[in-house]
């Protein structure tokens, strides 16, 4: 049924994929995101912020199936997907980290590091099933 | 798609994917509609909990269809399905006809009802016959992990339904923020009503051979109240430590189908 021929790939995306639901349901839920929102320090959200969690949450699952449909099928016909998750997961981890750097005082550091490693997770897929368009971070 | 070219069994089971689906998205994703919808249902935690769980368990059924949509139909879905669909008509029929005529919503019922023929269609036009085909060993594989973990799940159902028998009420007493009420009852029978239908495919599946479609179905399932459990537990709002044998349960399912799925899924 898993197509993906590499093991250590479809290690990954199995723990990057059951984090995505993980963060999908928390973001869905006004309780949850509420709690998310306390724990990383942030100001109780509104209305119109859980809103937005919400379509966050569906934008996650998303990327959860689509994570699963790449198990489906050889690494061949999800090369595009790979590269774009990789160079999604870059600009979140900086976006993250920009924010750690400036903020006054970090409460909690489980975002840049869970972030942190979904980036190393799909530059190790990009490595292991050539997905790599050139040989940049080739070590990786 | 299922592998057929059968148009009243691919309608018949789109009509199913689309009562599932939609019962799915509802319950998990937005039970303050159904709570508008039911006279009977006030807006409380109690009431969300238990349709968020019917709404899991609905993605689950949508997940079979979909990989019986790549894969071809399957028995053992079959056998799931159509007694969870009747269970769930008197179900949804007798909870309503208890209320005053003017409270009465039978929405539910009759769509319900509607999927239960939809999969007694798409059963008899494309299976045939409600023949019970014994494997060569049980559960029809070799595999003594997967066998354990089999036996494990179907002990797991028949307890929970045994539980249910002895107390009825015992699922909301032992759950810290549930509220008692005849609707919290009536949901706790619906949750048995699941750990009977599960009880059906497992028994078939001890006899004719291990379904995928019912791994797959399973995965799902134990997956999303896994997260939602994690949810539930990093954000503080399980009192009392929760339920300990819901907990362990949930726990067990999920990776129970984990290795499951991963045991089988090269064979697929």
């Amino acid at each position: 049924m898993i197509k993906l021929e590499d093991r250590i790939s479809v290690v990954i995306l199995c723990l990057v994929t059951a984090m995505a639901i993980f963060y999908s349901l928390m973001m869905l839920g006004d309780g949850w995101a509420t709690a998310f929102m306390e724990r990383a320090g942030r100001p109780a959200p509104n209305e119109d912020t859980l809103y937005w969690m919400g379509s966050w949450g569906f934008i996650y699952l998303a990327l959860a199936v689509g994570n699963i449909c790449a198990l489906l099928a050889p690494a061949s016909d999800s090369r595009v997907y790979f590269r774009a998750m990789a160079f999604l997961a870059m600009v979140s981890f900086l976006r993250v980290l920009g924010n750690t750097i400036i903020s006054d005082e970090v409460v909690n550091y489980v975002p840049i590091i869970a972030q942190l490693l979904v980036l190393i997770g799909y530059s190790v897929i990009l490595s292991r099933t050539s997905s790599r368009v050139g040989t940049h971070f080739g070590w990786l | 798609m299922f592998k057929t070219d059968d148009k009243v069994v691919q309608i018949s089971l789109a009509v199913s994917y689309a009562i599932m689906a939609m019962y799915a998205i509802i319950n998990f994703f937005n039970p303050a509609y159904i709570i508008d919808q039911y006279a009977s249902l006030e807006a409380n935690d109690t009431n969300v909990f238990f349709l968020s769980w019917f709404g899991m368990m609905n993605f689950g059924a949508v997940a079979g269809l979909i990989y019986m949509g790549y894969k071809g139909l399957d028995r053992a879905y079959f056998a799931y399905g159509i007694p969870l669909s009747a269970l769930f008509v008197y179900w949804g029929y007798a909870g309503q006809s208890v209320l005053p005529a003017d409270q009465q919503n039978y929405t539910a019922a009759v769509l319900l009802g509607v999927n239960f023929i939809a999969l007694l269609v798409a059963r008899i036009k494309g299976m045939g016959a409600f023949n019970i085909d014994k494997a060569t060993n049980l559960w029809g594989t070799d595999d003594k992990i997967v066998q354990g973990l089999l036996w494990l799940g179907l002990v797991g159902q028949v307890l929970f339904i045994i539980q249910y028998i002895i107390n009825p009420a015992g699922f909301i007493e032992q759950t810290p923020g549930l509220e008692m009420s005849d609707v919290g009852l009536r949901f706790s029978m619906g949750l048995m009503f699941f750990a009977l239908a599960w009880t059906c495919t497992l028994l078939y599946q001890l006899r004719c051979g291990y379904s995928m479609t019912m791994v797959v179905t399973g995965l799902v399932v134990s997956t999303m109240f896994f997260m939602t459990m994690l949810n539930f537990f990093i954000s503080g709002s399980v009192q009392d430590g929760g339920n300990t044998q819901l907990t362990a349960v949930v726990i067990l399912n999920f990776f129970g189908s984990l290795i499951l799925f991963f045991r089988l899924q090269s064979k697929h």
